[in-house]
């Protein structure tokens, strides 16, 4: 029997096993618990509803032995399977009915950190914050992506993607990852890299070619080419104290920003400047964070209302400071320290740009305070800035009622980049949902040509009341291993509960494709799942072949389930489509 | 074997079949390879294309070759296969100072490249001495170890987008150049081809490097290149072991200090050199400063540095071998015509990766294993590169021996490896040791390897006994 799907209808016996692999406790086919797993953020746009598909039953395996045992059960029955960690919106899902849904939430330890040699053993459900508080005590930081602490880091290193705000020191989640522990799609288990030969794990790569370009890309195979159970990752130097101690309640932390380091927005006359800002200061390998959010989400992390947000916002000014970069310096000592900022500043002078917010309060900030506002207020015109004062006032007037400091935006924007704990706050929250588009990893200067395409593209989307008015300019990303690549995609807010909204916001993502494809802006991340692989892969040496060789090479029986990697057929379909001149539904 | 076919797929002239000419590709790095039915000489990845094409219609197997010889016992076995040499493929396609990027052909060599980089304020990331004549693609699609730690982000690296035939013939090309867009069009828009991701989900490249040829045939790459420096200095430390040498590297790799980062012992550093005198063992580390305040980060990182080295209880030393800090970073980076290993006359090499914590006890059992053929443990020269910001030890024992000597030299060789892959030793590169030590015991793992040539291979007729014997197949 199958599901309406067609995917097989678990029997009795078979749920019996599964329970017997990984106890009874931690298996269920309880349908309320089932629909958490289909109830997903982002799944209205990607497949027009909010729910994926209902799994047919979640098992949470305790080991690599008994993720292995479930998929080698799944293999005999002809079962589709599909494994979460931490989720994030509908990836961690499937659109059909009746899949065997593995959440690896028990499987949470950090097996080890190697502290001389610099990385970490996790297992799946370890998250960004646990690995970095872990690594701190021991002078050591971790990559944290732009989902937030609270997602796993094996998930981003083996199967998703891996953009993150500390990117310029501490690369890119793909370029991150050394050994790892592979339960196949056949539910053979193969460890990858140094380990067998040496009990330790401090390369993926070899013996010969590196199976690491198996398994993923620049994106990952979103639960499409088995389970992985263990990973290591590279680990990078912390300057800072073994623990930063927060005040205040969440979201309004305070800290004291530690010695040698400091936090700095940094304002630029334009796009121009601040493409050659951030080539310079990546090339200088100064930046422990170097990145930019759009002044829409800035304001919505610095703010605790969508009340106060609206009232900064509303005025204009604001809308008008967009070209900024971020920038966190973490020195050693005062000698390293005097040495990077001395060069941030000449670079600054180079390139125009203006300290709009800074922990380092000298007369050089005061001066370039005053110069980016006027800069700022010029750029918005005398009405505009007008209307924005007043607000200002007030916001400043309630936030020092409340005992911040004047450096709480310093301190902020600080935590937000060191600890990556804002994004949800900054994204999620005044439009209640958003999708994102173009973002190729690709040279700085293309990544700024991309953030102004998107930038045109999202306004059209804006003005036709699908998209809320983020004020167009929604970029967010940085630069990678110290300027070597970036990337900048651009972020669009809607409301997933207005059916405007809902029908009309793949259209936007649709544009952008385009965009990227016609106008040469590099490949996007939006790249993932069939009818993508088909707008992209004629113009990018027909990838999706090779990449579904490898699907069907590996798991012939296409269990793994595939939604977000590849299947040959539905990519070829859709490629003919195209084709012959068809508009196709870019849904899954 | 019919070669018309090859003739026509080649430009006119660019097929050899004279016998002097072909042994050359068939003696290897110490004999034991057959030779070749043929050498063909692509100009562009049109005839590539062409020779890979004709190969699969005929079912005859491939050696890519860009420099020199291919490995010994690396050659398919038996006669019939066809040598395919891309060192007429040598243009450096394009440098560029604000991305910090090149893009070369198979062909160009690193006394070339250098050259053409400096024009521009670069440099490219060198192997220790890299022979003259050398390919700078050959060596990066090796992955042999570069001299700079701290901008090494990724084991890989320098490598980054490449243009590739695939066995089955396809052109492909990976990370950011995949397109969308021609090169051209790329570079309307500011690119650089310095992601070397993807494209989507997979990524092609780290399948062919490493691969000796067996995956595809790469035509063209780009690679990560360094700012020339505007102030640049070695700074020496002398010890007895390895040991607090290693603690030193550890402590300012984690500090991020530093440009050039190795360790020789003595009989490397008097090879290299030429001199005697030298010490036990020797950390070589340069500071640079580049564009922006050259001194004060110059000034800044030795200071930095001094301190580490001085909390070992070690110093600095002003010269080693009688050769002071400025001609031994001469020594470093310049193409030889000569290898400094050669000293006696001929050399065998052993190399595996490591952690820097665990090379000194994997350098005894070594010398263990050495000795008990009969080799002199203490006359084989030592050189340890930290790779990936420290994280990684590529160990390289070199036995010298005078050609005479070589059949107990390989008996020594191989003792030596079989010592170090017992207590842990591992073989990412599978020309480190004798035949088939890096897939010992690893039956999952060459199944899966023959699974991913066959979806990018599927004749098999890319060099197909480069990785692994048909013994452990």
């Amino acid at each position: 029997m199958t599901t309406t799907t067609g995917t097989p209808i678990l029997r009795d016996e078979v749920y019996a096993e599964l329970a017997g692999i990984v106890g009874e406790e931690n298996a269920t086919r309880e349908p309320a618990i089932l629909d958490t797993y289909a109830f997903q953020y982002i799944a209205e746009i990607v497949v027009g509803d909010s729910y994926m598909g209902r799994p047919g039953v979640v098992v949470l395996p305790g080991s690599a032995e008994e993720v292995q045992a479930i998929v080698r059960l799944c293999n005999r029955e002809g079962l589709k399977y599909k494994a979460v960690s931490t989720g994030w919106g509908a990836y961690g899902a499937a659109p059909e009915d009746g899949l065997v849904q593995l959440d690896l939430r028990r499987m949470n330890r950090i097996v080890e950190i190697d502290t001389r040699n610099m990385y970490a053993v996790v297992e799946p459900y370890v998250v960004g914050t646990t690995l970095q508080a872990e690594a701190m005590k021991v002078g050591l930081n971790t990559h944290i992506v732009g989902a937030g602490a609270n997602t796993s880091v094996l998930a981003s290193a083996t199967s998703v993607m891996g953009q993150g705000t500390t990117g310029v020191s501490t690369g890119f989640s793909n370029r991150n990852l050394l050994g790892f522990e592979w339960v196949m799609p056949d539910g053979e288990l193969l460890r990858v890299g140094s380990f067998e030969d040496s009990g330790e794990w401090f390369t993926g790569d070899g013996p010969g070619p590196s199976l690491r370009g198996l398994i993923r890309g620049f994106a990952g195979a979103f639960g499409g080419l088995g389970v992985f159970t263990k990973c290591a990752v590279k680990l990078y130097p912390w300057y800072g104290p073994a623990r930063l101690e927060l005040r205040g309640v969440s979201p309004d932390y305070d800290l004291d920003i530690p010695e040698n380091h400091a936090a700095y927005i940094i304002d630029f006359p334009g796009w121009e400047e601040m493409k050659d800002f951030g080539n310079m200061v990546g090339e200088a390998e100064i930046a422990f964070s170097m990145c930019h959010n759009a002044p829409a989400p800035a304001i919505a992390s610095m703010t605790d209302s969508n009340l106060s947000f609206y009232e900064l916002w509303k005025g204009g000014l604001f809308a008008n400071m967009k070209h900024t970069l971020e920038v966190v310096i973490t020195a050693r000592d005062a000698e390293e320290f005097a040495y990077q900022e001395g060069v941030l500043r000449d670079i600054e002078k180079r390139c125009r740009g203006r300290e709009i917010v800074s922990s380092h309060y000298d007369l050089h900030y005061f001066a370039d305070l005053v110069l980016g506002l006027a800069r700022g207020m010029r750029k918005a015109g005398l009405r505009t800035t007008a209307r924005s004062a007043l607000p200002i006032l007030r916001f400043v007037l309630e936030a020092l009622r409340k005992g911040r400091t004047p450096d709480a935006f310093a301190k902020t924007l600080y935590l937000a980049l060191v600890k990556q704990n804002l994004q949800a706050r900054g994204i999620f929250r005044f439009g209640g949902s958003f999708w994102t588009s173009m973002g190729a990893l690709t040279s700085w200067d293309c990544c700024i040509e991309n953030a102004k395409e998107g930038e045109r593209i999202k306004r059209s989307w804006i003005e036709k009341g699908v998209l809320m008015d983020d004020g167009a300019e929604n970029a967010w990303g940085g630069l990678y291993e110290s300027g070597c690549y970036g990337h900048l995609e651009e972020l669009a807010v809607y409301d997933q509960s207005d059916p405007v909204c809902k029908e009309g916001g793949i259209g936007f993502v649709v544009d952008t494709v385009k965009a990227t494809i016609e106008k040469h802006l590099a490949f996007s991340l939006n790249a993932v799942g069939d009818p993508m692989h088909a707008a992209y892969s004629p113009h990018v040496f027909y990838y999706h072949r090779h990449l579904a060789g490898i699907k069907e090479e590996f798991d012939p029986g296409a269990l793994s389930d595939a939604t977000f990697y590849i299947d040959r057929e539905g990519t070829e379909e859709f490629i003919r489509a195209l084709e012959a001149g068809e508009e196709i539904d870019m849904r899954l | 074997m019919e070669l018309e076919g090859l003739s026509k797929a080649v430009s006119s002239g660019s097929v050899e079949t004279r016998p002097e000419i072909l042994e050359g590709y068939g003696a290897g790095n110490g004999g034991g390879n057959a030779a070749p039915a043929a050498v063909a000489f692509p100009q562009d990845a049109v005839e590539v294309r062409s020779v890979v094409a004709w190969a699969n219609d005929r079912k005859v197997k491939l050696i890519p070759v860009s420099s020199g010889r291919p490995h010994a016992g690396s050659n398919p076995r038996g006669e019939g296969f066809v040598a395919v040499d891309l060192s007429r493929m040598n243009r450096v396609v394009r440098k560029e100072r604000r991305n910090r990027v090149a893009i070369i052909e198979p062909g160009v060599t690193f006394d070339q490249l250098q050259a053409e980089l400096s024009k521009v304020g670069l440099r490219a990331m060198t192997p220790l001495v890299p022979r003259s004549g050398k390919s700078v693609l050959a060596a990066y699609l090796d992955r042999t170890p570069t001299l700079v730690p701290r901008a090494q982000w990724d084991l890989s690296d320098p490598l980054l987008c490449t243009e590739v035939v695939m066995g089955s013939g396809e052109l492909f090309r990976t990370g950011c150049a995949a397109g969308p867009g021609t090169l051209e069009e790329q570079w309307a828009t500011g690119q650089a081809q310095k992601n070397p991701m993807g494209p989507s989900a997979f990524d092609f490249f780290r399948l062919v490097q490493g691969s000796r040829g067996s995956m595809g045939i790469v035509t063209w790459a780009s690679f990560k290149c360094e700012l020339l420096p505007r102030a640049h200095e070695l700074l020496m430390v002398a010890a007895e072991s390895l040991e607090p040498l290693a603690e030193v590297v550890y402590q300012v790799a984690r500090a991020r200090l530093g440009e050039e980062c190795l360790l020789l012992d003595g009989n490397a550093l008097e090879a290299l050199t030429g001199s005697d005198g030298g010490p036990s063992y020797a950390l070589l580390l340069g500071v640079a400063g580049f564009d922006y305040r050259p001194d004060q980060r110059v000034s800044y990182q030795r200071k930095g540095i001094e301190r580490i080295v001085q909390g070992e209880g070690l110093r600095l030393s002003r010269s080693l071998c009688r050769t002071g800090g400025r001609r031994i970073l001469e020594l470093l980076s310049t193409p030889a015509d000569v290898s400094w290993k050669d000293s006696a006359g001929s050399h065998l090499d052993v190399y595996f990766l490591t952690t820097l914590d665990r090379a000194p006890s994997l350098l005894r059992a070594m010398r263990a294993g050495a000795a008990s053929a009969g080799f002199d443990p203490y006359s084989i020269a030592v050189y340890v590169q930290p790779q990936v910001g420290g994280r990684v030890a590529h160990l390289e024992a070199t036995l010298m021996f005078s050609p005479d000597d070589r059949p107990a030299a390989e008996a020594a060789a191989a003792a030596a490896a079989a010592a170090a892959a017992e207590n842990g030793a591992y073989f990412s590169r599978p020309a480190g040791g004798p035949p088939d030590i890096a897939y010992r015991d690893r039956p999952l793992l060459v199944r899966t390897l023959r699974r991913a040539k066959k979806v990018f291979d599927p004749e098999g007729v890319l060099n197909p006994d480069a990785l692994f014997s048909r013994e452990v197949v």
